[in-house]
């Protein structure tokens, strides 16, 4: 007989008590809805800010060393070409917690705590969180996070659906939260990260309190953010492996810029070359969120410097994700276990002349991610499949790998039907929005415009797969039609946006 | 004895298949049948008193899982079809584009491409489907399935209460000739059968709102799309055009009969009502009228489940009709595509609590630019803007009608705003605003969109920003640290 929760608190199963929530034995604990008996558990392991073609499962030339999301890919089900619904990190973790569509953005008001521009909204209280529904069947839920916002004061609301919510105050203004707290570190220290042309940036204040937090909270390489992160997550295996079905979410906030890996990584990746001979390692290329390459003047050498360090987070950040991996595989959780991999969007690193992520540049850098399903079972292990799959989708596929009752107002498609043989429904292109601007394409084409529609941009991704030939003037009815893609996915038409889209929603 | 799945747990200690999502339910319970049953036009609070004489609904309600607190979410009896159909929301109608040979109101327009519809779902994974209707928005390529009933009434404009019992009537034969045909059908069937009678004078002309002169400056309503006619009407007219319902009611509850007579012990019914209709309470008469009067909204709405389950029960959560289709689909152990909006009403019959359903504080409806909320006690009829609010105090322990006359939106400007905000919610964040051909976007407040005047807005200019000295031409946009060739993304 399979032992399903309610089972167990009904029969008073010795073990229950153990559990601590069991031992209350109300109906207050009581799950109200369930799940399937056999239902595996699903590890989620969010990647923030990885590039598509930086994973060398994806990509052999990669600069990055990947091999355990080489390994990963070679069991999973991975999608050649997964596109966030809405970026950037911001609307994903909305789009991945709620399985609700973010794009195209028409709730957004600025919320103080988080950044201003179109899609820095909390969860809405009437959505419903993939943690509290999961929660409600039974599941054991945690997520471990050093990602700034999800454990700000904005995302509380989803923390709180949590049995076990492992924040990490790694990232940004949260460092404080760590004991001792410790100043910023001076000027002096900071220099040899620090371009030329951003030293007098916003980016001084950043690396100042990044390099005074490091010096003391940054010993070896376990106390590096994702190495807390994953360690956390770790641990967290350790506890959940007693309740399952469970869910655990993995999301650190890194290879975001800074690029700041270990050493030893860094020497791994490349050596010095342009700015780092005189001294100066670009951890932090640009005045986030972007900036011109012109504007920061840095040279090949350096870009590619650039792109060196990027690989070597990467290739730190794969490490430590196949620790998590053995560890699974060491409790025998791996044959039981649905493991979800996704980035939240890329970065540009040189390409368009951009270092950083520019809404009005977000091309195939950024909208491409790496996306992997493994199966328990191994099924499809190794194949690819060329649906547009997105950040919407993995609530309602997690769902129904644990025979959850998904809520309908949850609008991904449930990608586990491809484990059965079977095709979601179909969605022809992909569409997403980022900050003011849309976009949208298939196979063929690629159409990037501001959401006002001043500025269509179209790219032929069969003869120009970088991008970098806009063609929309020899193209009018493919630039149409992608247009009106994006207003019949926005139910009829796009919001307006008040004011250089700093204001909130006026209409549409 | 009702068998519920946890009865049955507890009494054989037999492992019964858990409450299912629809995967394994696909594998295991093929050839599951369903029946959709629209009663056009058919008020709730008619079948239940008022003295019609409706013993078919009525015997239909106690076998089924009966829902009490349904409106219909979206108004009048076209663009509810649509959401029938597609179970998606029309509301707010965002959607609307004027279409040829339709009325220019919101709403009026067809299935689009990019919706996903429930009779094709089931096609797709190999259920047989038939759906009798009239209504020509479900018809093309997409709905090979349909079956006309060969009937039909011209169009004649209305102006008076004398067209509007006419327009009844229209309703009561679409009623019998789409009914005849869908029994026929249904003695053959083996997958999926919807019966669905519309007058298709319905897809062509909006129905008028009528109201007494003066009240439109009185109530403050907003636009109605040409749909209003002022009208001085009299308790006998009222009478007339209530005895003409009810017999419409009767007429439609007698078809019920005929149809239950012939449907299988085996077939999963879902049966409801289309929209309601004002007659006369409140000054109002018409279909989808912003009327302070509650069952001028309410339809009837039920579920009868081939096992029994839940029979007889009654649910208060506000169910609409746009949780049909997923509903049915669930029913049929299919999978319910991510773009329908309502939700899995099987839920129920798994013994899952009403209280546990998905959190749907209030029912939200549109007719034309007018947006309804409603919840157990209170009532707000808003224009699109919510410029122009009114509100009801529907409270139920209060017997003395008038307070559901008054517009109390002052006195409780709290009620008004949540109600307001619920209505934002679930259109997405605004409301559209709508033109003489469709739905609108407001112009953007333009500020330095383009500050060095050069033709290239500042999002995409180098020039633009920070720098004015910057060189963007497009070599230095293009400029990479490698050449081209080395960055092609990799090509699985």
């Amino acid at each position: 007989m399979g032992l399903t929760r309610r089972g167990l608190f009904g029969a008073g199963a010795a073990g229950t008590a153990a559990l601590g929530l069991g031992a209350c034995g109300d109906d207050y604990f009581e799950p109200s809805t369930d799940h399937a008996d056999d239902a595996p558990n699903t590890l989620l392991i969010v990647g923030e800010s990885t590039r598509y073609d930086y994973i060398r499962y994806f990509n052999p030339d990669s600069l990055a060393k990947t091999p355990n999301f080489d390994a990963l890919g070679k069991d999973s089900l991975s999608f050649s070409l997964a596109v966030p619904e809405a970026m950037p990190t911001g609307p994903v973790r909305r789009a991945i917690l709620t399985g609700v569509r973010s794009f195209p953005f028409r709730n957004y008001v600025p919320t103080k705590g988080l950044p201003v521009g179109p899609g820095w909204t909390p969860i809405p209280d009437h959505y419903p969180i993939i943690t509290e529904v999961m929660g409600e069947a039974g599941i054991e839920t945690a997520y471990c996070t050093d990602n700034p916002f999800l454990v700000g004061p904005r995302f509380a609301n989803f923390r709180r659906t949590l049995d076990f919510a492992r924040p990490s105050y790694s990232q940004g203004a949260y460092r404080f939260l760590n004991k001792p707290f410790k100043r910023p570190a001076p000027r002096s220290s900071i220099e040899r990260y620090l371009l030329p042309d951003l030293s007098d940036s916003v980016e001084v204040g950043r690396l100042r309190a990044m390099a005074g937090w490091n010096s003391i909270y940054r010993d070896s390489e376990r106390q590096y953010p994702t190495a807390r992160v994953v360690r956390s997550g770790i641990n967290l295996v350790d506890d959940l492996k007693e309740k399952r079905p469970f869910f655990l979410g993995v999301d650190p906030f890194d290879p975001h810029e800074p690029f700041d890996a270990p050493r030893v990584y860094q020497v791994a990746a490349g050596s010095p070359k342009g700015l780092e001979l005189e001294g100066i390692t670009p951890i932090q290329p640009f005045e986030t969120p972007y900036s011109w390459v012109i504007d920061v003047d840095v040279d090949d050498d350096t870009i590619q410097r650039v792109r060196e360090l990027y690989a070597a987070e990467l290739t730190f950040i794969d490490e430590w994700i196949g620790r998590l991996m053995n560890t699974l595989a060491d409790e025998n959780l791996l044959d039981e276990t649905v493991v979800y991999y996704m980035g939240d969007h890329g970065l540009t690193l040189g390409e368009q002349g951009v270092l950083g992520k520019h809404a009005a540049r977000c091309q195939w850098h950024i909208y491409h991610v790496p996306c992997m399903i493994r199966h328990p079972e191994g099924k499809l292990a190794g194949e690819t499949s060329d649906y547009f799959a997105s950040t919407h989708d993995i609530a309602p596929t997690l769902l129904s790998f644990m025979g959850v009752r998904r809520p309908g107002f949850m609008n991904g498609e449930d990608l586990s039907v491809l484990f059965e043989g079977g095709t979601p429904p179909a969605r022809p292109h992909f569409t997403s929005c980022y900050d003011d601007h849309v976009l949208a394409g298939d196979r063929d084409w690629f159409m990037l415009a501001d959401s006002e529609g001043r500025l269509k941009r179209l790219y032929d991704k069969r003869s120009d797969p970088t991008e970098l030939h806009d063609v929309a003037a020899a193209h009018p009815e493919i630039v149409d039609q992608l247009w009106r893609v994006l207003e019949d996915e926005a139910g009829g038409t796009l919001p307006q946006f008040g004011a250089s889209g700093k204001k909130a929603v006026i209409g549409g | 004895m009702r068998l519920t799945r946890r009865g049955l747990l507890a009494s054989a200690g037999l492992l019964a298949a858990p409450a299912l999502p629809a995967r394994a339910a696909a594998q295991e319970e093929n050839g599951r049948r369903a029946l959709l049953v629209v009663l056009p036009l058919v008020r709730k609070d008619y079948v239940d008193d008022s003295g019609t004489d409706t013993p078919n609904i009525k015997e239909l309600q106690d076998s089924s899982l009966r829902f009490d607190r349904v409106i219909p979410e979206c108004m009048p009896a076209l663009p509810v079809r649509r959401t029938l159909i597609t179970g998606m929301r029309s509301f707010p109608f965002r959607d609307w584009k004027r279409t040829d040979g339709m009325p220019a109101v919101p709403g009026y327009n067809p299935v689009w491409d990019w919706q996903p519809v429930m009779t094709e779902t089931m096609r797709d994974a190999g259920v047989e489907t038939v759906y009798v209707t009239d209504n020509p928005i479900i018809g093309g390529p997409r709905f090979p399935d349909v079956r006309r009933t060969g009937g039909g009434d011209e169009p004649t404009g209305r102006s008076g209460i004398k067209d509007e019992i006419a327009a009844i009537r229209r309703a009561t034969r679409a009623t019998e000739r789409t009914f005849s045909v869908g029994i026929r059908e249904l003695r053959e069937f083996s997958g999926f059968v919807g019966i669905d009678p519309f007058d298709p004078v319905d897809a062509v002309e909006a129905p008028p709102i009528y109201i007494k002169p003066g009240e439109v400056e009185r109530e403050g309503i907003g636009p109605m799309h040409d749909r209003l006619v002022e009208l001085r009407f009299g308790g006998d007219e009222v009478d007339e055009l209530r005895s003409a319902y009810r017999d419409h009611v009767e007429a439609v509850d007698d078809w019920v009969g005929r149809l239950m007579d012939e449907v299988p012990d085996d077939v999963f019914v879902f049966m409801l009502g289309d929209i309601g209709m004002a007659l006369g309470e409140h000054d109002y008469i018409g279909r989808g009228t912003p009327t302070s009067h509650r069952e001028s909204y309410e339809i009837p709405f039920m579920i009868r489940d081939p096992d029994g389950r839940k029979s007889g029960d009654d649910v208060d959560w506000y169910a609409s009709t746009h949780d049909v289709a997923p509903t049915i689909l669930s029913f049929m152990g299919l999978r319910i595509p991510g773009k329908m909006w309502g939700e899995d009403l099987t839920a129920l019959l798994d013994d899952v609590d009403e209280d546990d359903l998905f959190d749907r504080p209030f029912s939200i409806t549109a007719s034309g630019a007018l947006i309804m909320v409603r919840d157990k006690r209170w009532l707000m009829v808003a224009d699109r803007e919510e410029i122009e609010r009114r509100m009801y105090d529907d409270d139920e322990e209060v017997e003395d009608d008038i307070t559901r006359f008054q517009d109390i939106a002052n006195e409780d400007p709290g009620q008004l705003t949540d109600m307001s905000l619920a209505a934002l919610a679930v259109a997405g964040g605004t409301l559209p605003e709508f033109g003489q051909a469709g739905a609108l976007r407001p112009p953007r407040e333009r500020g330095d969109d383009d500050a060095d005047d050069d033709g290239i807005p500042n999002d995409f200019d180098a020039v633009d920003n920070d720098e004015p000295d910057d060189n963007d031409d497009q070599e230095a946009i293009e400029f990479d640290g490698r050449d081209a060739e080395d960055q092609v993304p990799a090509q699985p």
